[in-house]
């Protein structure tokens, strides 16, 4: 991590940060004000959090993404144009972003976060270290503190199995233009995924389907929110982050933070 | 989201358990025929999600310090409508969709407007405002036999943020609970007791207060000039006093900026919650007008001070709402009682929470206005009644009076049976 000067806090942007510097403090908002922030992904949920940072006034918001601008993409990612499918998401949504507020720097750039050398990372400020996603999804739950665990746990976590092996093994998300035999597959990874944490299928019944298949704004909107609060909380280091999952219910209005991973 | 192909259509809730009857009367709020269930309908914030034509209503015009989460708005922006600026963003950006400005207070309209719509959503400003659609909303309501009619029903989305908290509700007028049914859940708003302010000062704010509420209004600093708290010299003038007062009791914390925020009663916001509860708002607003989901039932509240915490619940209506429960509002007093506690009684109880009432009453046939305080002739005219008692002023057990107010588009009935 680049050492950082101590920012100073300009009077427009004094004017412009008033209602949240009353918030979260002076101190908080010139951390904010000196940090480096990578986003990877510019999907709705993305383009959310970009937008609640980029508000927020941080230094610099660099926009990472291989995908190309699709159909879909429109719907739910309000940074994108319509006019511009086939370009590259980062690079669509830039104008867009960066006219959110010129104070921030913002970059695009279209490559795969898995080809960029380890030293492109250390321009960022780090983080708040979670356990890795992959810890968090390998819970046994076989244990009976597990079972117990099991009622409380919300349904969603497990459609997050069934998504992330569906990314895995397709190399994408689902699409609805193959809907029927994506949704084939997706019922299988299922069967095959709680078979493997050797719990029922029941636990996620077929309805789970008709969920996977686009993002809907406002949900984006939602999670876009809390996620953009915790980068906000992890930069300017003044509150302990969620621990460490946060789901939304856009059907039933409700969510709930929840922990999973090594104890 | 469902395939498109699939007919809307709503939500058996069978699955979802516990919600099955309980949702019964809704279902026949959202299957009644009407613009929403037409099978053509398509669900292609809300623009986004597909809506065609939204009328805006907003009183205000931008300032620079909306810029940090107003993301409609732009620098060059700063100084027009909110509502004209939000409606050309919006249709510049979003083709096929159609926002109609309105740079007025929603108290300019009246029933014949708010009738056109299926839908209304709100984030406003004040208790007040929130209190005054939402009986503007309840008056448009028709009862055939003491039965509500449901195609008269027109939802209120309602969203509301101050700093990391919010909450988003469902109201159904008439059907749910409304506005004035959970009254007493709002917290009260901080007004300091003028003992601290004027001689047991603790906090920096109560040293502010002092300067605005006491010693502006004696020394007339720019002469007959009220406190305009958009003025930096007027802002300046009160930073000075608090200081000087706040170093008498030792008081730290005292700044410009603590000052500016107490004058103008400024409420700390960020882009983040306002994302969450605009979201859940226009969820529910998507989910409303397709008939396909189930609507939020029917209050969420969000907080992520500490942690993060979220929670739904269902809001139960009042039996005795004030607003919505048709039921006539009984006050208890004996005849001997003075004007003024009726008074105090309005505006006091929690449930009522009125602002400054205007009673009137039928006396011997005619119309009498007992004390009304928004018209300054009339204020003094009717200002000796309160000194009167209920019997002195001729009203007679049973007597019926109409109350107006800020907060309630129509009048209110009461009727005042005298105790012993």
């Amino acid at each position: 991590m680049i050492e950082k000067e101590d920012p100073i806090i300009s009077e427009e942007e004094a004017a412009q940060y008033d209602r949240q510097i009353r918030l979260w403090g002076l101190d908080a908002q010139k951390r904010l004000r000196g940090s480096r922030v990578l986003l990877a992904g510019l999907g709705g949920l993305g383009a959310e959090v970009a937008k609640n940072l980029i508000l927020a006034g941080v230094k610099g918001l660099t926009l990472l993404d291989h995908e190309q601008v699709s159909e879909d993409s429109c719907r739910a990612q309000f940074l994108v144009p319509v006019s511009a499918q086939g370009q590259n998401r980062a690079r669509a949504s830039l104008e867009r972003a960066q006219n959110l507020n010129p104070m921030v720097e913002v970059h695009a750039d279209p490559d795969r976060v898995e080809d960029k050398p380890d030293d492109f990372f250390l321009q960022f400020d780090a983080t708040a270290r979670f356990c890795s996603l992959k810890e968090a999804l390998e819970v046994d739950w076989t244990s009976e503190k597990a079972k117990a665990a099991l009622k409380r746990t919300p349904l969603d976590y497990f459609l997050l199995h069934v998504l992330l092996k569906f990314r895995t093994d397709k190399g994408r998300d689902p699409d609805p233009k193959s809907f029927t035999e994506d949704g084939q597959l997706l019922r299988q990874i299922r069967d095959d995924v709680l078979e493997a944490l050797a719990l029922s299928s029941d636990l996620l019944n077929d309805d789970f389907i008709s969920y996977c298949f686009s993002e809907v704004s406002p949900v984006c909107a939602v999670v876009g929110g809390v996620l953009g609060q915790e980068v906000v909380k992890a930069l300017s280091q003044r509150d302990a982050p969620h621990r460490n999952f946060f789901f939304f219910n856009g059907r039933k209005g409700s969510g709930v933070v929840d922990y999973f991973g090594p104890n | 989201m469902a395939d498109a192909e699939e007919p809307m259509a709503v939500e058996s809730g069978h699955r979802d358990g516990g919600w099955d009857g309980r949702w019964n009367h809704v279902r026949k709020f959202l299957e009644r025929p009407g613009p929403f269930t037409h099978p053509d309908f398509e669900p292609s914030t809300e623009a986004l999600s597909g809506f065609r034509l939204i009328h805006v209503v907003d009183m205000d015009t931008i300032d620079v310090s909306n810029l940090n989460r107003q993301f409609l708005f732009r620098p060059k922006d700063v100084g027009r409508p909110k509502a004209e600026v939000a409606a050309d963003f919006i249709n510049n950006r979003i083709p096929g969709c159609k926002v109609v400005p309105h740079f007025k207070k929603i108290q300019d309209f009246d029933e014949s407007f708010y009738r056109q719509f299926h839908i209304i959503v709100c984030g406003l400003d004040s208790i007040i405002a929130r209190r005054w659609i939402n009986g503007m909303l309840i008056s448009v309501l028709s009862y055939e036999d003491g039965v509500l009619d449901p195609s008269s029903i027109i939802p209120l989305i309602d969203g509301g943020t101050e700093g990391f908290k919010g909450n988003a509700r469902v109201i159904l007028p008439g059907m749910t609970a409304c506005i004035d049914c959970t009254l007493e859940l709002y917290p009260p708003q901080i007004n300091f007791p003028m003992c601290t302010i004027a001689s047991m000062p603790r906090l920096p704010e109560h040293c502010i207060e002092y300067a605005r509420i006491l010693q502006w209004p004696k020394e007339q600093p720019f002469g007959e000039t009220s406190l305009d708290g958009d003025n930096p010299e007027h802002i300046q003038w009160v930073f000075e006093r608090s200081k000087d007062r706040a170093s008498q009791f030792n008081i730290p914390g005292v700044t410009y900026r603590l000052t500016q925020g107490v004058v103008k009663r400024i409420i700390p916001a960020v882009a983040s919650t306002n994302a969450v509860i605009a979201a859940a708002c226009a969820t529910e607003v998507f989910k409303i007008a397709t008939s396909a989901y189930i609507p939020l039932n029917n209050y969420l509240v969000f907080n992520d001070v500490d942690g993060l915490y979220t929670y739904t619940f269902e809001a139960e209506r009042k039996e005795n709402c004030t607003a919505c429960s048709q039921v006539p509002q009984d006050l208890q007093f004996p005849p001997s009682a003075k004007l003024q506690e009726v008074l105090e009684y309005l505006t006091e109880n929690a449930s009522l929470q009125m602002k400054s009432p205007a009673i009137t009453t039928t006396l011997e046939g005619k119309n009498k206005t007992l004390y009304l305080q928004s018209v300054k002739s009339i204020e003094e005219r009717t200002r000796p009644n309160l000194c009167k008692t209920l019997k002195e002023l001729g009203l007679s057990d049973g007597q019926e009076i109409a109350v107006a107010d800020v907060t309630t588009p129509q009048t209110v009935l009461f009727k005042i049976n005298f105790t012993a």
